[in-house]
Order: C-alpha cells, then sequence, then structure tokens
C-alpha cells in the first residue's frame, strides 16, 4: 500500500480583524480596522499511509480543523507541502482529489433537510457521475451495513440523530472514496448509536478506507484508532500509537477499591491516592517504575477487608489532559 | 460523465426534481407562494392598465404594447429566478451556518453545484403568469415575423444571461456580506425599471440603461425586438452584457478564493 497523506511543513496564517465593543469602537472601524496574522497552523509534518485509521486530537482553536481543511482541499495554505493518494495536491487537483475523498461532519449535515435521504443520495450520483449500476450496487450495499432501508425514505428532518448519521455515512460512502474525513461522527449519539457507527468505521477501515478521524470523544479514539495525531497551538504534540501516548508519562495502573476500614494514612512509594469519598471508595494511581503492583495489593490485603477491587489502565483523558498542559514526557 | 455535457444536464435536472420534491413537502405553502408571488408580479401591470384606463399613456407606446414588456420581463424572470435565482439565498444561508466550505468537497465548480441545488419551483408562477400576459398581449397585436422573433430569440437570451449576471454577483456578495439579504431587494428595484419603456425615463437614465447596467435587456429590448421596434443602442447592451456576466463570474471566483484563503 502508498502513502495517503505525505504533508512537508504545513502552515496556514490568516488575517483576523479585531474591534473593540461599544458605538466609539463600531464606528472607529468603519474607518480603521485593525488586524492580526494568527498562525493557526505552524508547520506540521506528517505521513499517513493507506489503509490507516488516524485519530487527530487536540483542543478547541489548536489549529486541527484548519489541518484537515487544508488535507481535504478546502482551504489554501500559506506554507508547505500536502501529497495525497500519491498524486494530489489537495487546493490544486481539488476536481480529481475529492473524486476519492468522503466526508461526514457530526455537526454539519449535507442531506437535504426537508426531503428523504435516499433524494439527496440520487443528487450525490448526479454531481460524482456514479454510473447507475455502480450507485444501485453500492447503495444496496450501505443499506445493508447501515440498516437504513425504512430511514432513507422518510424526510430527514423527521430522523433521529443516529438514523440521520448512518444515512450521511451512506452519502459519504456513495462515491467509493479511499480517504474518509470524520469530524465527530458521534457526537449526540446514544451510547447504541456510537456503537453502531463504530463498528462501521471499523468494518469499512477493514475493508482498505483510510480514515481520519476527528474528535473530542476519546472513547471513539479509544475504539478505533492505532494511531493518534494530537495537534496543539498549531504543531504536531504527537505522534504515534495509542498505547505510546498513554505510557507517556510513566507506565501507570489505577487501582480502585471498596473498602469499609482502610486507614486514610495508607500510603506507599509510588501510589497516590487520586480520590476517596468517605463511603469507602477509593481510587489510587501507581507508576509502576516507583512501585509495584504485586507490593500494592499484598500490602493492601494485610490492611484491610477488601469488598471489591479493580486494577486499570489510566483513562485516556489523563494522558490527553497532560498533553494538552504540555506537563514533560518522562 | 462528470465533466460531459451529459453529466453536467442530469446534474441540472436532477437539481430541478430535487427542488421541486423540497418545494412540495409542504404543498398548502407551496400554492399559497406559488399564487403570492404571481399576484405580486402584476402589480406592475394593474398600475399601466389603471395608467391607461385613466386616458394616460406611456409615450409612443400602446397598452397592450407596453404589457408586452411586462409579460416578456415575467417569462425571464420566471426562467431566469426557478433556475438560478435560488443561489442568491441559498448561498447567503450555507456562508451563514458555515456549510458553504462543503461543496469543494464535491468534483464540480461550486458555483455549478450551487446553481444545480437552487431551483425554486415557487418562481414558476412568474413564469406561467408571463406567458399568459405575453400571449394575451400578443394575440391583440399584428403576428410578429420570422425576422422579429429570430430577433426576440437573441435578446431574449440576453435577458437571461442578465438576470443570470446579476444573481452571480449578488451570491458573490453574499459571500463575503454575510447574511445581508438587502443586496436581493436593491436589484429587485433597479431590475423593476426594466418593466416599462426607456421613453418614461429621464434622459440621462436612458444611456444607463442600455450601456450602463442595461435594464433594458431584461424585456424593453426582447419586447421591442418582437414587435419591430428599434431601441437606440440595443447592441451596445449586447456587449455591456457580456461584459457584466464575465465580471460577475470572475467576481464570484476572486471571493471563492478569498474564503478559501481564509482560516476557520
Amino acid at each position: 500500500m502508498g502513502k495517503a497523506m505525505e504533508v512537508r511543513g504545513l502552515a496556514k496564517t490568516y488575517r483576523v480583524f479585531r474591534r473593540g465593543s461599544g458605538l466609539r469602537d463600531a464606528l472607529a472601524s468603519l474607518v480603521h480596522r485593525r488586524h492580526e496574522d494568527v498562525h493557526a497552523v505552524a508547520g506540521i509534518d506528517l505521513d499517513i499511509e493507506e489503509g490507516e485509521l488516524v485519530g487527530f486530537l487536540g483542543p478547541n482553536g489548536a489549529g486541527k480543523s484548519t489541518t484537515l481543511k487544508m488535507l481535504s482541499g478546502i482551504l489554501h495554505p500559506t506554507g508547505g507541502s500536502v501529497l495525497a493518494l500519491g498524486k494530489y495536491v489537495p487546493w490544486t487537483d481539488r476536481t480529481e482529489y475529492v473524486r476519492n475523498v468522503g466526508a461526514v461532519f457530526g455537526q454539519k449535515s449535507q442531506l437535504v433537510w426537508d426531503v428523504p435521504p435516499q433524494d439527496t443520495y440520487r443528487m450525490a450520483r448526479a454531481i460524482h457521475g456514479i454510473p447507475r449500476d455502480t450507485y444501485r450496487r453500492r447503495l444496496d450495499r450501505l443499506v445493508d451495513l447501515l440498516d437504513i432501508s425504512r430511514t432513507m425514505t422518510q424526510p430527514t428532518r423527521s430522523l433521529s440523530l443516529g438514523e440521520k448519521m448512518r444515512c450521511e455515512f451512506a452519502l459519504s460512502l456513495l462515491h467509493g472514496p479511499r480517504l474518509l474525513f470524520l469530524d465527530e461522527p458521534t457526537i449526540g449519539l446514544d451510547i447504541e448509536a456510537k456503537d453502531r457507527i463504530r463498528s462501521f468505521i471499523s468494518e469499512i477501515n477493514a475493508e482498505g478506507t483510510t480514515v481520519i478521524l476527528t474528535t473530542h470523544d476519546l472513547s471513539d479514539v479509544e475504539r478505533l484508532a492505532r494511531r493518534i495525531v494530537v495537534i496543539d497551538h498549531g504543531r504536531l504534540g504527537f505522534d504515534g500509537p495509542l498505547e505510546e501516548l498513554r505510557g507517556r508519562w510513566g507506565e501507570r495502573k489505577r487501582i480502585r477499591l471498596t473498602s469499609r476500614d482502610l486507614s486514610t494514612s495508607f500510603s506507599m512509594g509510588g501510589l497516590k491516592d487520586v480520590s476517596h469519598d468517605g463511603e469507602g471508595r477509593w481510587e489510587f494511581e501507581l507508576d509502576l517504575q516507583a512501585g509495584s503492583l504485586h507490593d500494592v495489593l499484598e500490602r493492601l490485603a494485610a490492611s484491610c477487608h477488601i469488598d471489591d477491587l479493580s486494577v486499570e489502565d489510566p483513562p485516556l483523558e489523563d494522558a490527553v489532559r497532560r498533553l494538552y498542559r504540555g506537563e514533560e514526557a518522562c | 460523465m462528470v465533466g460531459s455535457f451529459r453529466g453536467h444536464l442530469a446534474l441540472h435536472l436532477e437539481g430541478i426534481r430535487l427542488g421541486i420534491a423540497v418545494r412540495l413537502t409542504n404543498r398548502v405553502d407551496f400554492a399559497a407562494s406559488l399564487l403570492v408571488m404571481m399576484g405580486m408580479e402584476f402589480v406592475p401591470t394593474l398600475i399601466t392598465a389603471l395608467l391607461y384606463g385613466s386616458g394616460r399613456a406611456f409615450p409612443g407606446w400602446s397598452l397592450h404594447e407596453a404589457l408586452l414588456i411586462q409579460g416578456v420581463f415575467l417569462v425571464a424572470k420566471g426562467i431566469a429566478y426557478p433556475l438560478f435565482g435560488g443561489m442568491v439565498w441559498n448561498t447567503g444561508e450555507m456562508v451563514r451556518d458555515g456549510s458553504f466550505e462543503l461543496l469543494l468537497l464535491q468534483p464540480r465548480h461550486p458555483l455549478q453545484t450551487c446553481m444545480a441545488r437552487a431551483f425554486d419551483a415557487e418562481d414558476l408562477g412568474k413564469l406561467a403568469g408571463g406567458i399568459m400576459l405575453s400571449g394575451w398581449c400578443l394575440s391583440r397585436l399584428p403576428a410578429p415575423t420570422a425576422m422579429q422573433l429570430a430577433g426576440f430569440a437573441v435578446f431574449f437570451a440576453l435577458s437571461i444571461a442578465l438576470f443570470l449576471a446579476s444573481i452571480v454577483a449578488m451570491g458573490s456578495l453574499l459571500i463575503v456580506w454575510v447574511g445581508n439579504y438587502r443586496v436581493y431587494e436593491i436589484f429587485d428595484t433597479i431590475a423593476s425599471l426594466g418593466q416599462f419603456p426607456i421613453a418614461v425615463l429621464p434622459p440621462r437614465l436612458r444611456g444607463l440603461a442600455v450601456a450602463g447596467f442595461p435594464f433594458a435587456a431584461f424585456a424593453v429590448i426582447p419586447a421591442s425586438s418582437l414587435l419591430g421596434r428599434s431601441v437606440e443602442g440595443a447592441w451596445m447592451a449586447v456587449v455591456s452584457v457580456a461584459l457584466l456576466l464575465g465580471l460577475s463570474l470572475w467576481f464570484w471566483n476572486r471571493l471563492l478564493r478569498r474564503l478559501v484563503g481564509a482560516g476557520g
């Protein structure tokens, strides 16, 4: 498989106008507008292989959306280069490139509101010039995979968020894209709807579609992505496997314990008391470089009566929070 | 198939089908809008009829000739507005809710996609009204010759081109002038001047009507051609419309480049 994306020194600076509040500033801005340059993306290098599923993370305003808009050909960068699918520069070869690109935006519907999704599908067929039999075959398969045979004949406005999202996915894949951009695809969905969407994403990725997933929902990332890219302050904050991100601040374990007689003064080297609620529910974090799990469990068993106990990896949120805060890695 | 004539035609036909489906969602609203739209467009006709009924007239124009201008205006508007008119509203709405950039994810020029998705069946009321009025006027006037009909065909195409240029220019303005639908009202006011013979205008405005912003090309020039009357400087209007169309397309592309050059 080749490269889906080769990104070198990608940068985007744009000019924003500044205006104060109040009538005086409003009138002054008619004559003279103050502006400043914002470096939304400040030089990103990235390679994505075809068939990969990459999770893009980043705090609000970090430059994540701007980066994805440049990768999808919507925005022109002010610096750097992108070679997509081995031959396209997204913003100059836009028409050819986007034939290979699909996109789903959790917060921007591409379905026409008043009519059933199947009417929007027909429009998409005309826009992409999909031959009738290919269209029929793809639609049948997507209808089957996404279970939308009834949904796609009802007006879009009458659909639930989960049904609408499944129909959005079908729309984005009708032209058989090799590259799929997903921006918050599970936002606002209930657990079951999220599961269905995630299973579908895994399935199309397994069939070879490269997926670039942007989300703030870390459970999407944990469930789907093997590789994480974190963009912060317009730069690449992290690029690597999910496990590497988890272990960036040392190997840790989260110990949850229920015990009515554990002393509040209980402590051990490497063990941090994360929380306890006064009703016997405790949460510790153990730094495995500073202490052994075996020793901690042994000491706990000796110090109190254990009603319940679990040992887990620390949540991904912790690692991401540390990354956003700029904490130094071990 | 995307780039072929058949592909382009298929896209626009699908857009028309979708536009009709959207408007038929609420049938009562559609029927009411169609009638209200038709009624509103007949106000100038009513004024003209009242004027002639009171014994006054546009100098050099009979009632049926004057009404033919308005009929032709409605037919041209009734073709241009359903096909392109919705672009103004669509562009404004898409820029406002941030979905305009999604047009760039489709393998077409965004202007074409925007146009294909802009079909508004509601405006077909203008076309129906225009055909009825023009037919009624023509039945009371001498039949046009083949030459007059050929001239009319050329100048009618010019009228559609002028509507297209105006609509593209308005859509462009909304790319940067987010949410300001006043442009539509300004245009409608100027265009409505094109429903009356040039003779009613002050002499200074007559030159502008054919060579500046040639609003006479909306209906006065095609209707005059159908009646075998000459309009001074009509061919200047052809040049003006060609320039305006080129300029509006250039303007649209320039503002689109400005949008894709922006961040967000």
